[in-house]
């Protein structure tokens, strides 16, 4: 093989591995979202169209996932909170209902309505959205501040199986600092949840 | 009459071997019930045994795809004792489901208890890989001192687990 041939060889590799790793960072741009997107109220808005004017949190989510289960009313508290506040909250299931059947929108609807959502709930067709944004489990939470730019990424909190045991309120902390144009300050946190389960 | 007596002697002791090799082969598959630790406890744990090598799976019993690739797991038991690995289960489970755990792994008939993360967050988390979502199952591979060899996450065959092995095989040759 020769040198050329193993350079460019290593420069492929290199691209597919990044590719599979993909992740926003802090500071990175809102990605965009050509498509319509499918809310459970039957509208199709774009991605872009739902940026709120102080920020946008958008949070993978699905209806099957125990971990959401346990965050669910800590997650929809902040969202109903903060979305009367100026910032643009989307919640995004991009899971294929082939894989669990209470992930498709019936079931989306029921929980949007037990759970009392007052922000859209979008369905990811094509599971592409969570591609771009690189999510990889739910629930995963993107916050963008004003100017569109990735300023936390992570959970909630630091208990997702125990709302009675939370000190660290990760979520409501980087709301709040986007709110008064601070700098939020913990900006990426990490915990257990499930896989999403990616439309091929 | 005598070979009514005699067929019913085998038949009686058929079930008699039967139901003791039962209750036998599920006390042999699980050498304790599962425990629950805290994280730093859990990290001890890898650090502390005196193998080359050791597998931790982080699974849970809600966790569908953690529940269909088990079999592929169990399936490589022997496989992973003859090549001297130790493996750790941890579920993530929630700590009041220590019965519901150990009774997977009955039916599953695993080899293996687990351990039980009595956390789901980032000190659970910082124990393994900084490039790992979060998503189970997932599988980390330590070396002797408990540095990461290589790990995923997602559901593999047994065949993944083998070709796994293999690749490791180098580096376990050098401790």
């Amino acid at each position: 093989m020769t040198r050329k041939c193993i350079i460019l060889t290593g420069l492929a590799a290199a691209i597919i591995c990044s590719a599979n790793v993909f992740a926003l960072d802090i500071g990175d741009s809102m990605p965009a979202v050509d498509a319509k997107l499918k809310g459970i109220d039957g509208k199709e808005p774009e991605l872009g169209s739902l940026k709120g004017e102080k920020g946008t949190l958008i949070v993978f989510t699905c209806v099957h996932c125990p971990v959401v289960e346990a965050l669910q009313e800590r997650m929809v508290a902040l969202g109903n909170e903060y979305a009367k506040k100026g910032i643009g909250v989307v919640f995004v299931n991009s899971n294929d209902p082939g894989k669990y059947a209470s992930d498709g929108i019936e079931g989306m609807r029921r929980q949007a309505k037990k759970q009392g959502y007052e922000f859209p709930y979008l369905v990811d067709e094509t599971s592409d959205i969570a591609r771009k944004f690189g999510a990889k489990r739910t629930p995963e939470l993107f916050l963008f501040d004003a100017d569109g730019e990735l300023v936390y990424h992570g959970t909630v909190d630091d208990s997702p199986r125990d709302a009675g045991k939370v000190s660290k309120r990760y979520l409501k902390n980087a709301l709040e600092a986007v709110l008064e144009g601070d700098e939020v300050p913990v900006k990426t946190t990490r915990a257990i949840g499930c896989s999403i389960k990616f439309r091929s | 009459m005598k070979d009514v007596l005699n067929y019913l002697i085998i038949l009686a002791g058929l079930l008699l071997v039967s139901g003791c090799g039962g209750a036998g082969r599920s006390e042999q598959n699980l050498s304790a019930a599962s425990e629950v630790l805290e994280p730093d406890e859990i990290r001890a744990r890898i650090v502390a045994g005196d193998t080359p090598l050791t597998m931790v799976h982080l699974w849970a019993t809600w966790c569908g795809p953690c529940v269909d690739e088990f079999p592929e797991l169990v399936e490589m038991r022997e496989r992973l004792s003859l090549a001297g690995v130790r493996v750790l289960l941890v579920s993530v489970d929630s700590v009041d489901n220590v019965e519901e755990v150990d009774s997977f792994l009955e039916r599953n008939q695993s080899p293996w208890s687990s351990l039980i993360s009595a956390g789901m967050g980032e000190d659970l988390m910082d124990i393994f890989s900084p490039d790992w979502s979060g998503a189970i199952p997932a599988t980390f591979f330590f070396g002797r001192d408990g540095h990461l060899l290589k790990w995923w996450s997602g559901a593999k065959s047994a065949d993944e687990y083998e070709a796994a092995l293999a690749e490791l095989a180098d580096e376990v040759a050098k401790q």
